[in-house]
């Protein structure tokens, strides 16, 4: 089936089978591999995406779903060699360890922030919880979320 | 680029991310039922095309499995939901999952053995044994404790978990007509190197094993798995790369999960508190197949039983039996938890009778010099420890707030890290440049930074100039692998000694060592260190837990918090992460970790969320507390990545019980064993 | 992990995909937001041959205050629902019960429709449809046809839709100016089976007195549960203890024994929580917190 999809503002035109998952789509298709997958139940959020700027389960989708729509990964996140605030706050932070559910956890903090410019503690512990991080205990990812908030408003990109 | 600045850009190399020309994917037919026999198998690669067993490598090894070793795939008869019978390959994964219906497979299922309690006494699961008792050994001397003024006694259970790293197992070879090429997702590339030459009977330079960005593993990537077999057979048999990545419902049956243990103890004490010896039966349910940690697991568990306490008398029959279940494998503590679990129970049991203060009767026991236990290991003093950790926890302020439904716990433990083989460390200057290469690599520790600030200050060179390579078994001679809080010790070591060795030969060519000498010429060093012990090296740590309870036994815990002597700290925010990550696998194994089966072996809890990897919204912060004391080593390293699974079950279970009145002495917890009976 | 191959089509008219499933009939399964769908096809549990996905149809993706009730659309997220400021006001519980439902992210992707319609006990937007005595339209080649929620549930997994229906809209009767309504639910594990929930909606007369009084139960059945208990209709709150109506509720429910406790461990769970739903409805409904 023909779809057509804004990949991080480019326009992709693919012929794919209706049963092929989103996320295979982009990673075996687009061969980009920062989106991952850590489950097969939806449970886990290592396949985060932003869909029309909104945070999905790339693994609970099809890739014809996302057919005429916008779709943002984690590689569409930094301008350039430029990390984005998130990424940025996350190295200094420590906000990742094995790095596996990072790319994960930063689109849905990017999500997260685009709805509530200053979360709080509590906030960010109920809007994470679609994604699972197995190494961190997550102090450090609030931190980072935080950080980045704050430098949002502090006027830092 | 920075291993962090890649994966925070999506540009990490996981398995799952390597691709090759005319790449092959593997999908595996796995048993259905726990036991059965197997009465047909059509179609697909099976037993018939590959008849091997899986050899004894990775963490806890002893050189050979034991008597009934785990074929790569099962035929005959099945011991496990989850083993491979078979397996299908195709261009991509899903036409590989597609195949899987061409395969056909008959059972005639038979009642699994899935507990290590009824396989004490239940008909042997596999044909030919006399019995599933695989260990039966006694640790200690048999002693009689005449001057005893209180006897204890109780019994414990501790269930199985999956490690569940948020990466699944994964493994890429591609066979070049002479040799493997082997990425996989691991904590041992050493470990897979040869265990794959032991399976399929291959020289040892037949084999190049790469270590991929592995996404976690807490245990359960050290081992050799039939999967890894299946993918090189399937390499060489077509001479295409194979891919193989696990499901994380396969992970839940088929990885090998930690835990799964019944202790039974005694405790002799006096009424002063303090404890005279102790006697004990550790029951370690290894799964369907033993290798070397599965039958050491219940000594080593008894060996550790003391903990920081200098108790004079032990003796403890160490248990290992076979079951239905997966091959045990070693799940973050692997064996120190369980420990710790046993003893600071009955710490607080013996507390209780005697209506002493639970720190008082920790202090009461601790040593002030070194100690060797019954079985063997030895500490350094720990009271000056326990004193200072009682106090930087602030139990006794915590202790003396009004409860209600609220609870305080305390636990005290010793870490025993894995030394029992050093490890490697090669360095390699060239063009003003230091490449390091270790045998076992970082799966979210971050290596590199202590490895650069070893090389730095050993060297004095700047830290930029040295680049950690990724792991490679074709650029280091040997190597063991990561487990066992060792990295900072063994690698650490090793880092530092081939440092020195750079240093001698800068001198033996230039009559004495400067940072500019050696960057300006081409030096090598290669070391693996040796076996060594010291009781400065076995660490001590405290955890305090506090929660509240409400009527429904749901748990919350409200503060966690750590006092762990960690040596010299190569890197305090990476320590304070460590902890932090691995105080939430604490109390999770504590209230909502699992791997349940049904009595027909169906497993229950096979996703991620049913087995219990917890939300943050369902996690507190943490405060992580350190001292740094350090080792006997030139680095001053001690252990930390273990301590928090150890310390943190015991302390929370303890704030539980101080909030419910109810005795704990099996987890992982149901909220309704909190309540009493229906009113 | 992937289902076996399946055609698709993503229609944005509703008539479309009426014939869509009337051609397909019984190899065709509906998608709205596709969560439950997908997982169930991953594993193989459901093998359809066609996936009618009625996500882009306009109409569906709605809520809308028509006066007498509140208009939710099948496709509508249950994200939505829970930020929804009129939901918020006016539906309480029903904000709660789309907050509740697994986790933020899925939520994004839930919609309604989905939550609604498969019969499956754990759904938590059921109990306070039921609860508020909400309709479920259903629609067909032939038209149009409306069913209380409270015939639509019959059995685990099974509820009234026949071949060829889609439901497209939920509405839910306006609620009255003294009314207030409350869900609350125990899980052990997020996005694991729960244990129980509760939603509680009633409304009181001028006097005080209770006018309506019912509740919906997700975890205590073989399918969503719905408990009327209009004997208490009349009655002054002080005059009955909010713990004997929760043991009523309790009596509704069948809960069995599993994982997640055992049934005698899940009732009392349901006491606990009926009571605190209802203490909360009723200090919304004194508030006048609901209009």
């Amino acid at each position: 089936m023909k779809i057509s999809v804004n990949f991080n503002g480019r326009n992709v035109d693919a012929d794919v089978e209706p049963r092929k998952l989103l996320v295979d789509f982009i990673r075996d298709d687009l061969h980009l591999t920062g989106t991952h997958v850590g489950c097969d139940t939806s449970s886990c959020g290592a396949c985060t995406i932003l869909l029309d700027g909104v945070a999905v389960k790339s693994c609970t989708m099809f890739a014809v779903q996302a057919n005429n729509r916008n779709i943002t990964t984690i590689e569409g996140l930094s301008k350039g060699d430029e990390l984005h605030r998130l990424q940025s706050a996350f190295i200094e932070e420590g906000g990742l360890q094995c790095g596996y559910c990072t790319p994960g956890m930063i689109m849905t903090s990017a999500w997260l922030l685009s709805n509530n410019a200053a979360p709080t503690e509590k906030e960010i512990r109920n809007g994470i919880s679609g994604n699972l991080c197995r190494c961190t205990g997550y102090d450090s990812i609030i931190r980072s979320i935080q950080k980045a908030s704050s430098d949002r408003r502090g006027g830092r990109k | 680029m920075e291993a962090t600045e890649r994966f925070v850009r999506g540009q990490g190399r996981y398995v799952g991310d390597i691709e090759l020309p005319g790449m092959l994917h593997l999908a595996i037919i796995r048993s259905k039922y726990a036991r059965a026999r197997l009465l047909r198998v059509e179609g697909g690669i099976s037993g018939r095309d590959l008849s091997a067993v899986i050899p004894d490598v990775g963490e806890g090894a002893r050189g050979e499995s034991w008597k009934i070793k785990q074929p790569v795939f099962a035929t005959g008869q099945v011991n496990y939901l989850g083993q491979p019978v078979a397996a299908v390959y195709a261009d991509n994964r899903y036409l590989a999952e597609d195949l899987m219906d061409s395969v056909d497979v008959s059972y005639e299922p038979m009642q699994p053995v899935l507990d290590e309690q009824e396989a004490m006494t239940a008909e042997p699961i596999h044909p030919g044994l006399n019995s599933n008792v695989a260990t039966d050994q006694f640790i200690g001397k048999d002693f009689e404790a005449k001057d005893a003024e209180v006897v204890l006694d109780d019994a414990f259970k501790i269930g199985r978990i999956a490690t569940d790293p948020i990466e699944t197992r994964g493994i890429l070879v591609n066979y070049d007509g002479s040799r493997l090429n082997v990425w996989v997702s691991t904590q041992a590339m050493f470990s897979i190197r040869n265990g794959l030459c032991a399976t399929l009977g291959l020289p040892i330079t037949s084999v190049r094993v790469m270590q991929a960005d592995t996404g976690g593993a807490f245990g359960s990537k050290s081992a050799m798995y039939p999967e890894y077999a299946i993918a090189a057979f399937v390499s060489m048999k077509t001479h295409r790369p194979v891919k193989w990545l696990e499901s994380r419902k396969e992970h839940l049956t088929a990885s090998r999960p930690g835990r799964g243990v019944s202790g039974s103890m005694k405790l002799f004490a006096k009424r002063d508190g303090t404890v005279i010896g102790l006697k004990g039966e550790i029951i370690v349910n290894g799964g369907a197949y033993l290798d070397g940690l599965a039958r050491f697991s219940p000594m080593f568990i008894g060996m550790q039983l003391t903990g920081p306490y200098a108790i004079r008398n032990g003796y403890v029959r160490a248990i290992s039996v076979v079951t239905n279940t997966p091959p045990l494998g070693p799940y973050r503590g692997a064996g120190r938890p369980e420990a710790a679990f046993f003893r600071e129970r009955m710490m607080d049991l013996l507390a209780d009778e005697l209506k002493l203060d639970p720190a008082e009767i920790r202090i009461k026991n601790a040593t002030d010099q070194v100690f060797t236990n019954p079985f063997g290991m030895r500490i350094i003093g720990s009271r000056q420890f326990m004193t200072e950790a009682f106090d930087s926890l602030e139990y006794y302020r915590l202790a003396r707030e009004p409860n209600g439904r609220r609870g305080v716990g305390i636990s005290c433990f010793v870490l025993v890290p894995a030394l029992m083989e050093g490890e490697s460390c090669k360095l390699k200057v060239d063009n003003g440049r230091i490449k390091a290469w270790l045998g076992g690599n970082s799966h979210g520790q971050a290596h590199e930074v202590f490895v650069r600030k070893l090389i730095g200050s050993t060297l004095d060179v700047p830290t930029g100039v040295v680049d950690v390579q990724p792991g490679d078994t074709d650029m280091i001679t040997s190597g063991v692998g990561v487990w066992g809080s060792r990295s900072a010790i063994v690698a650490g070591y090793a880092t530092v000694l081939a440092s020195q060795m750079l240093k001698e030969k800068v001198v033996k060519t230039k009559g004495l060592y400067t940072p500019e000498y050696l960057l300006a010429g081409n030096y090598e060093a290669e070391v693996l260190n040796e076996k060594f012990d010291d009781p400065s090296l076995n660490s001590f740590g405290a955890n305090l837990v506090t929660v509240e309870v409400d009527e429904l036994g749901e748990v919350t815990v409200e503060e966690c918090r750590s006092y762990y002597d960690v040596g010299n700290a190569l890197n305090r925010e990476m320590v304070k992460g460590q902890i932090a990550g691995g105080m939430a696998q604490g109390i999770s194994s504590v209230l909502y970790e699992g791997l349940i089966f049904a009595k027909d072996g169906t497993l229950l809890t096979d996703s991620i969320a049913s087995a219990g990897v917890p939300p943050a919204r369902e996690l507190p912060h943490f405060v992580t507390g350190i001292t740094e004391h350090p080792s006997s080593l030139p680095h001053g390293a001690k252990g930390v990545g273990e301590a928090p699974t150890i310390g943190v079950p015991p302390a929370l279970v303890r704030a539980i019980e101080k909030a419910t009145g109810v005795r704990i002495r099996n987890i992982p917890l149901h909220p309704e064993v909190l309540i009493g009976p229906e009113k | 992990m992937y289902p076996p191959s399946f055609d698709y089509a993503a229609p944005d008219d509703l008539d479309e995909a009426l014939k869509l499933l009337e051609l397909h009939n019984e190899d065709a399964k509906i998608m709205t937001g596709g969560v439950g769908l997908i997982n169930a096809m991953k594993h193989h549990v459901i093998k359809p041959g066609f996936l009618i996905d009625i996500s882009r149809i306009r109409e569906l993706g709605l809520i809308g205050d028509h006066g007498g009730y509140l208009s939710i659309g099948a496709a509508v997220k249950v994200a939505e629902l829970q930020r929804s400021d009129l939901v918020k006001r006016n539906y309480t519980a029903l904000s709660e019960a789309a907050g509740a439902i697994a986790d933020p992210l899925l939520r994004n992707m839930i919609s309604v429709g989905g939550n609604v319609c498969t019969g499956n006990p754990d759904d938590d937007l059921p109990p306070v449809f039921l609860s508020m005595d909400a309709q479920y339209i259903l629609a067909g080649r032939n038209g149009r046809r409306v069913i209380d929620a409270d015939g639509f549930y019959l059995g685990h997994m099974s509820t009234a839709i026949r071949p060829g229906e889609i439901l497209v809209e939920v509405r839910v009767p306006r609620q009255t100016e003294r009314s207030g309504s409350a869900y609350i639910k125990r899980e052990l594990r997020q996005n694991d089976h729960l244990v129980a929930g509760v939603a509680a909606s009633i409304s009181l007369e001028e006097d005080g007195r209770y006018k309506r009084l019912a509740f919906g139960l997700s975890g205590s059945g073989n399918t969503s549960i719905h408990a009327r208990l209009p004997k208490f209709t009349g009655s002054r709150p002080v005059d009955v203890p909010v713990g004997d109506i929760a043991k009523m509720v309790v009596e509704e429910a069948s809960p069995l024994s599993d994982r997640q406790g055992s049934a005698s461990y899940k009732r009392k769970v349901i006491l606990v929580l009926a009571r605190e739903a209802l203490t909360l409805a009723l200090q919304r409904a004194e508030q006048g917190g609901q209009k």
